[in-house]
């Protein structure tokens, strides 16, 4: 039963800048840039990437927290964005969302009971007797008990009140759920708890799952596709295990490699990048990872790598793989620029 | 009508939580037991006074000292009775410290969360009002109204009411525009809530701290600005207030002819009303700003420490005190 | 052996008006030269107060520590004042924090900061201290030091900013280092370069290294010994490869096991229930026992003592596991 419930096509999000001179050239954020990618009813689809990759703010979008600039999102072939006020509404209650920090999620003056049926109330179709029904019903499907209905929140650990929030964002059965980071901000010893209660979750309630996080270990094991995101663009997509199998793009290729596995004995060959991440503020042209690549080019400078497919379920925006499409009128195209500017930014080699 | 309703129990709940708390502080106690006796004294006056200054036939002898009689003395220009004076001139200070600073609290409020919740448009046009009305001095827009229109209370009330709502929605809004990311308004966003609901549960209960430290403080200011014109002669000409009795007192002579409780009077009133809103006002931030609590009792609580107790813990946590010991105590005393 | 540090009976409780908060209970610690220790655990365990207690930064109040060894390289640090604990920090000990941003002054230039510790501890020169901060930060792999030594921290990245700490750290080439989670607000990639930098500067100038973290991967790639806390106590100690191939205490196992591997193929996380104790309000006996799969009767009054094994291991177990001494068989 695999069909398409949200499509997103050349989506962008920008923010402007303001900018401290009155006659300064206009700024922008180039937050999200040109992003397309379909999710599948039911899988998990993992979106990957470091801090100004834009995958919050692609999230944000797709369930109608942010108005994209560019591009359009579509639920359930429905354009969200030209959806009539109430329509809107209506749609976005199948779209919630589990957020990183569970101290800022949950409003520090509402008892439990208030933060996990408030968007019932707000719905308005259910008797004072049901939400409570419901809410009891909810806060033992995250573990919890009907004794802690009426307490605050400041009562319970970071676990505790991430399962708070999960039973809010599933209070209305919704199909479509992003876990922005669910289990950052947790203790390690609390992570794999909440990880399985989300998965158990989702097969009992048959939801469709986005998954942004840094972990690429944890992706690994529950994603079924995944985007791996840099500077606002995709960088490479597809299947989870067609990725980690064969990772192709240069910036993948360096994520995993730099991930430092516990499984330490089979630590990979390291790719260390040079240089920091660029600020999505005007962020380079052309392929936006030209200036850390290991495998840069001219031709990369201004040209902007699309998203090919290289093996079924596999995607990648590179010109390494692709070589320069026609249009792209470069001099000496594929000439490497790449140079070597410290002793520690040098391919390093095993960790002993 | 029922949302109004929900809102206004919620503050309600809101205000009696505070005064719960500010009982238990030390200090906050001594605020409101001066508050509760002002109002005390503005609610049942008449009872307390032992003459009703209004009533002309209660007339004594001008400029008499102090005795058992008056307690206070009478006044030297219409022989009123200072202390029954003094009591009624709760009436006016608190009304209108109170009737001002409730409003100002409320107008503030409305105008610094649609500022900064709202945005846009509408957050342009709130501050640019709020800066037109800041660079407009009040004294002398008071003095050329009160001409207009007539000397009386009600227009103290109105201008101080219209001009100084400026500062506490600009320090609302700013507080607003950090609630407004927290993830709890995303999710309440998500599930379909309209900017209104947002505003009035979450939002608006996040500034109750600040509105109700703000409302102490400027009431306090506000009795002080009003002794100031009654003072001036811009209040009521016919309701007794302090500033009114000081203003009396001065040109009557009474530092002349030594009637010092004509003077001190009506000024010990102001500054117990004064001190006393502004200490609940200074406690309220205390008790929502606890570091500020815990670093002054920590101190204290190091010079009272029982020292063996403190070395039997330490001890306790040493491997050769676990042989057989029932592992951590925790009794919970210092 | 002569360790570089040596710590015996580290105590630390906070007094409040609610009772005692026991945040560390006597830990023992040793590290040799050049060695990079590791000290794991998550928070509320006491880790972070453990590394201000040796640097002796604890404000008394609110803390009260107290300590039967404290030991640098045959400098006993225990009975030194403030005055003269200021000559051994940054000179003989120095910290790297976890937030670069908070421990850099904001309004002075980064080669400025670093200068200072030259100055400082060296006795140097402001010009001499200025070539040897750009020495240093060549070293950490800072490209054009002697433009970046005149930048303000917030205009640099968080990786170099890191690095800048880095630098100040290893400045005076101190015997020992502690790294407060250096990395853990840093991207992946950036925390690689990072730990590059500090793992190569510790092995090439023999500087030993505490490093505090949760992240028990950053442990297994840096660390040479690993002690893991819980809750105020040592609950186990032993090499990286000891601890990982064989760990001895159910919390450790717990934690290895739930943390997923990049080369397993597992799709469900083996959970530890519950969560951490409150530093206010501890279980009776062992302090893991509800969490504990394996806990029994005993585990739930007696705090279990800290086991010596051969070559230097530790457990605080009374029923250790995977080495068949006495481990399935409880009442």
């Amino acid at each position: 039963m695999s069909n398409v419930l949200l499509r997103v096509d050349q989506l962008s999000v920008h923010f402007p800048v303001k900018s401290p001179l009155p006659f300064q050239k206009r700024q922008e954020v180039k937050a999200v840039s040109d992003v397309s990618l379909e999710i599948m009813s039911g899988e998990t689809f993992g979106i990957v990437g470091e801090s100004g990759c834009g995958k919050s703010t692609l999230a944000n979008a797709m369930i109608g927290l942010v108005k994209p600039t560019g591009g359009k999102v579509y639920f359930e072939n429905q354009d969200l964005y030209s959806l009539s006020t109430n329509q809107f509404k209506e749609v976005r209650r199948d779209m919630q969302m589990i957020f990183q920090d569970p101290f800022s999620s949950l409003n520090p003056r509402f008892t439990v009971y208030q933060i996990i049926s408030e968007p019932m109330m707000i719905r308005g179709l259910n008797t004072q007797e049901e939400m409570i029904y419901r809410t009891i019903e909810l806060l033992e499907m995250v573990g919890l008990s009907k004794e802690d209905l009426y307490r605050y929140p400041s009562d319970f650990s970071g676990g505790q009140r991430q399962r708070i929030g999960i039973a809010r964002a599933i209070s209305l059965n919704p199909k479509f759920l992003v876990c922005d980071e669910p289990v950052s901000a947790l203790d390690v010893s609390v992570h794999a708890q909440i990880l399985n209660l989300l998965m158990e979750l989702q097969t009992k309630l048959k939801m469709t799952y986005v998954f942004i996080s840094h972990n690429l270990a944890v992706v690994k094991s529950i994603c079924d596709h995944l985007v791996v995101m840099y500077l606002g663009h995709v960088m490479e997509s597809g299947e989870t295990t067609a990725i980690f199998k064969n990772p192709l793009h240069p910036y993948t290729n360096a994520l995993l490699s730099a991930v430092l596995d516990i499984d330490y004995e089979h630590q990979a060959q390291r790719t260390i990048l040079q240089g920091d991440i660029p600020s999505p503020i005007n962020p380079p042209s052309g392929c936006r990872f030209y200036q850390r690549c290991p495998k840069a080019m001219k031709g990369c400078i201004t040209c902007k790598p699309q998203l090919i497919e290289v093996e079924p379920h596999h995607f990648v925006a590179c010109h390494a793989i692709h070589g320069f499409p026609e249009h792209c009128e470069v001099v000496d195209a594929k000439e490497s620029i790449v140079e070597v500017k410290s002793p520690y930014d040098q391919d390093h080699g095993k960790r002993s | 009508m029922k949302r109004i309703g929900s809102v206004l129990l919620g503050i309600l709940k809101g205000v009696l939580s505070f005064l719960g708390k500010l009982w238990r502080h030390p200090k906050g106690r001594v605020g409101l037991i001066l508050v509760g006796l002002l109002i005390f004294c503005a609610v049942f006056a008449p009872l307390i006074a032992p003459y009703d200054p209004y009533d002309v036939t209660q007339r004594a002898q001008k400029g008499l000292s102090p005795s058992w009689d008056h307690l206070l003395g009478t006044t030297i220009t219409t022989g009123q009775d200072i202390f029954s004076m003094l009591i009624y001139g709760t009436r006016v200070s608190l009304a209108i410290g109170l009737i001002t600073g409730i409003s100002l609290a409320f107008l503030g409020a409305l105008m610094g969360v649609m500022a900064g919740y709202i945005g846009g448009i509408v957050d342009t046009v709130i501050m640019r009002t709020v800066d037109v009305l800041l660079v407009i001095p009040t004294l002398p827009l008071t003095i050329v109204l009160t001409n207009l229109f007539g000397r009386s209370y009600t227009m103290i009330i109105i201008i101080f009411t219209l001009f100084g709502w400026t500062g506490l929605a600009r320090v609302i809004r700013s507080l607003v525009l950090v609630l407004k990311n927290a993830n709890y308004v995303k999710a309440a966003e998500l599930a379909g809530a309209s900017k209104w609901h947002i505003m009035f549960k979450h939002i608006l209960p996040g500034t109750s701290h600040l509105l109700i430290m703000s409302t102490a403080l400027t009431s306090a200011g506000i009795m002080v600005a009003e002794a100031g014109l009654s003072f001036l002669g811009l209040g009521d000409p016919t309701a007794i207030s302090w500033g009114k009795m000081l203003a009396e007192a001065q040109s009557g002579g009474a530092l002349l002819f030594g009637h010092f409780f004509w003077i001190i009077a009506p000024g010990i009133g102001i500054f117990i009303a004064v001190f006393s809103f502004m200490r609940i006002g200074l406690v309220m931030e205390e008790i929502f700003n606890p570091k500020m609590k815990q670093s002054a009792g920590i101190y204290k609580l190091f010079k009272n420490l029982n020292n063996t107790y403190i070395q039997e813990v330490f001890a306790s946590m040493s491997e050769d005190a676990i042989l057989g010991l029932g592992g951590a105590n925790h009794e919970s005393h210092a | 052996m002569n360790p570089m540090l040596k710590v015996r009976g580290l105590k630390v409780i906070f007094p409040n008006a609610r009772g005692i908060l026991k945040a560390v209970e006597g830990i023992d610690l040793d590290i040799e030269k050049g060695q990079c220790v590791a000290l794991v655990g998550e928070s509320g365990c006491g880790k972070s107060v453990t590394s201000l207690a040796i640097m002796k930064l604890l404000n008394s109040p609110p803390a009260m520590m107290q300590v039967d060894e404290l030991v640098l390289d045959q400098l006993d640090l225990n009975p030194l004042s403030d005055t003269q604990m200021q000559e051994v920090r940054g000179k003989q000990i120095s910290m790297i924090f976890q937030d670069a941003m908070t421990a850099l002054n904001p309004v002075m230039t980064v080669g400025r900061q670093i200068d200072e510790v030259f100055i400082r501890h060296n006795q140097l020169s402001k010009k001499e201290a200025r070539k040897a901060t750009i020495h240093a930060l060549g070293l950490v792999g800072v490209p054009e030091p002697a433009k970046r030594a005149n930048q303000f921290p917030h205009q640099l990245s968080g990786g170099m900013r890191q690095r800048i700490l880095i630098a100040m750290a290893f400045a005076c080439m101190p015997k020992l280092i502690i790294a407060d989670e250096p990395t853990t607000a840093l991207d992946v990639t950036i925390q690689a370069q990072v730990l590059d930098v500090l793992g190569d500067m510790q092995r090439k100038h023999q500087v030993s290294l505490l490093l505090i973290t949760h992240d028990l991967s950053v442990v297994a790639n840096m660390a040479d010994t690993i002690y893991v806390m819980y809750s105020g106590k040592i609950v186990e100690k032993a090499t990286k490869a000891e601890l990982f191939k064989q760990p001895f205490h159910p919390y450790t196992i717990g934690l290895i096991g739930s943390i997923p591997s990049l080369h397993d193929e597992r799709h469900h996380f083996v959970q530890i229930p519950d969560c951490v104790p409150h530093p206010m309000f501890k279980p009776t006996g062992c302090y893991f026992h509800p969490r504990c799969g394996h806990a029994t009767e005993l585990c739930k009054s007696t705090m279990p003592k800290l086991l010596d094994f051969p070559n230097g291991r530790q457990v605080r177990c009374h029923y250790p596991q995977n080495q068949g001494m006495g481990g399935a068989s409880h009442e």
